[in-house]
């Protein structure tokens, strides 16, 4: 912090009509501020776990309520002919939940921090950003627990399981793009938080989570297909329960999807994120 | 230690470093706001606005600040002055960069501390470390870098044990105590100040006075909106009367204050003459 010869004073220059679209310098200032990153992503930890007693065990408890409830529903009452029911569903329940937890909070991560955005200059995009790292840290969380059961479950290791960190990887791309795109769009139209959460029900049960893909007729495949997140569960389900190595096309609009949501998101944000300050 | 963040364009080399150089260099800035009638961030409303006029946004133009001119040499201390509306905040969210212009150019070399003032963006369930640590980031601090210097915003903001304690618990005065400590002790070049001399009680006021006096020595750059005329006295050695959204009156701090006494006066005798009219007029 000494001001030293060697370090060059910052100069801003600011003129009416930027509009922040320099996404590469953007992105060369947004990683310095790393630093913000683990403060938020440690600040959400201690806020939702500050107090309670069972503290993690909450995270896990609520995606372990929905595969019991769903397990007892539709392989014992429905009798659904799907093999080691439980599995199935938790391969698929613990990805929905990070797109879908992260999706929701996504809707207040600006206009909450008004505060912040009013009075300091900072990339904004962190606060997206930090929120959906803070669900992949539950993700992971869950997913640990999620293997010391797998055996329990009857799941077995396999070598195309090395491939998970790319598939999380490219949820995790496509996750940040939607929580960009969601958080600033909700700026201008508070109705998003409500909408959200009726659209995220809606996909739920258009996802083959509970069921299989196997099981909706033919014909409606392609439109199956425009889900994204239809793309991730296939690929986690081909992995951890069918042992079968997904097919290419599912690898390619996996990867469609997080390249189209988080360049749209990036853009969107950089595009609106300049008037926050007045808006929020 | 990498603290130096700009999320504008960086300069390397000399030129920054001179120091005939502006600190800040505002020219012809025009701040509008738009003052929405019948505003609604909600979707029904939008919807039916397209069929019904009465539901339609109806955007009224406010010009905070009428082609704003400002230099300001590194090591000056300025005072902004004027009554309420003038714009003397709007400007100095434009120079935190929170706010963006709609006309003109802002040149700031130097890097800005967030303004201080009452209330700087606290998370009321973390305590006042955490919350040291993660206003501290949001300059683009490292936690090495905060650990350096966490003595003595604590010791600064007379806090103690308290600054384990969640902010919620915090009195008014304590909040606004951290808040300045933390933003003082950023070694920013450009420090901007919002009302400071409200902050804490008369001893407190007294230790603010002398921290920016110090600053003052150390040849940084103040920015102070006040309605105290003794904290711009003492601190500022120039001050600029804004009224209206246009600087009318820019030199010494004795002179501006008696420009802005003058044209207080002005107005109230203006307005003293109409309500003497429409008095007459009613009776």
């Amino acid at each position: 912090m000494k001001p030293d010869a060697a370090q060059a004073v910052p100069i801003y220059e600011i003129r009416a009509g930027d509009r922040g679209l320099d996404l590469a310098r953007n992105l060369y200032s947004t990683l310095r501020y790393w630093p913000l990153v683990q403060n938020l992503v440690a600040k959400q930890l201690k806020l939702k776990y500050r107090g309670s007693a069972l503290g993690f065990l909450w995270s896990l408890l609520n995606p372990l309520s929905m595969v019991l409830v769903y397990t007892i529903v539709f392989s014992y009452v429905m009798r659904f002919p799907v093999e080691n029911y439980a599995l199935f569903l938790v391969a698929g329940v613990i990805h929905w939940e990070f797109f879908s937890t992260a999706t929701s909070s996504a809707t207040r991560a600006i206009i909450e921090d008004r505060e912040l955005i009013r009075k300091v200059d900072f990339p904004k995009i962190i606060l997206p950003a930090s929120l959906v790292v803070f669900e992949l840290i539950q993700l992971i969380l869950a997913f640990v627990a999620f293997m010391l059961i797998y055996l329990v479950l009857g799941g077995s290791f396999w070598w195309g399981q090395l491939l998970y960190p790319v598939a999380l990887l490219l949820q995790f791309a496509f996750v940040v793009g939607i929580a960009a795109l969601i958080s600033a769009a909700t700026v201008f139209l508070r109705d998003l938080q409500h909408l959200v959460q009726i659209v995220l029900r809606l996909m739920f049960w258009l996802t083959p989570i509970i069921y299989p893909l196997s099981s909706v007729p033919p014909k409606t495949i392609p439109y199956f297909q425009l889900n994204p997140m239809t793309s991730y569960v296939v690929i986690y389900r081909a992995m951890l329960y069918d042992h079968a190595w997904p097919q290419a096309h599912w690898w390619a609009l996996a990867i469609g999807f997080a390249a189209v949501s988080l360049g749209a998101g990036v853009v969107l944000f950089s595009y609106l994120s300049p008037r926050f300050a007045e808006e929020v | 230690m990498s603290v130096g963040v700009a999320t504008a364009q960086e300069s390397q080399g000399n030129e920054g470093t001179r120091t005939d150089q502006p600190a800040i260099q505002v020219d012809d800035l025009w701040k509008r706001f738009l003052i929405r009638h019948n505003s609604s961030y909600s979707l029904k409303i939008k919807f039916l606005g397209l069929f019904q006029k009465r539901y339609r946004e109806k955007q009224e133009e406010f010009w905070a600040l009428k082609g704003v001119n400002l230099h300001v040499r590194a090591g000056e201390a300025v005072a902004l002055v004027g009554p309420n509306g003038a714009g003397k905040s709007t400007l100095l969210y434009l120079l935190a960069r929170t706010l963006r212009p709609d006309r003109g150019l802002i040149k700031i070399r130097g890097r800005v501390a967030p303004i201080a003032g009452i209330g700087l963006g606290f998370h009321h369930e973390l305590t006042g470390k955490e919350n040291i640590y993660l206003n501290a980031s949001l300059f683009g601090w490292s936690r090495s870098d905060v650990r350096a210097i966490y003595d003595q915003i604590v010791d600064f903001a007379e806090l103690g044990h308290f600054i384990d304690m969640p902010v919620k618990n915090y009195s008014t005065g304590m909040v606004a105590r951290l808040g300045f400590s933390v933003s003082v002790h950023l070694e920013a070049d450009i420090l901007l100040l919002d009302e400071v001399f409200s902050v804490g009680d008369a001893r407190f006021q007294k230790k603010c006075m002398e921290k920016m006096i110090g600053f003052r020595k150390k040849g940084k750059t103040l920015i102070l909106v006040s309605h105290a005329k003794e904290g711009a006295n003492l601190l500022c050695d120039r001050a600029c009367l804004l009224w209206k959204g246009t600087i009318v009156s820019d030199g010494g701090v004795k002179e501006v204050l008696k420009d802005y006494k003058r044209m207080t006066e002005q107005k109230e005798a203006i307005g003293g003459q109409r309500s003497a009219i429409s008095d007459s007029g009613s009776a």
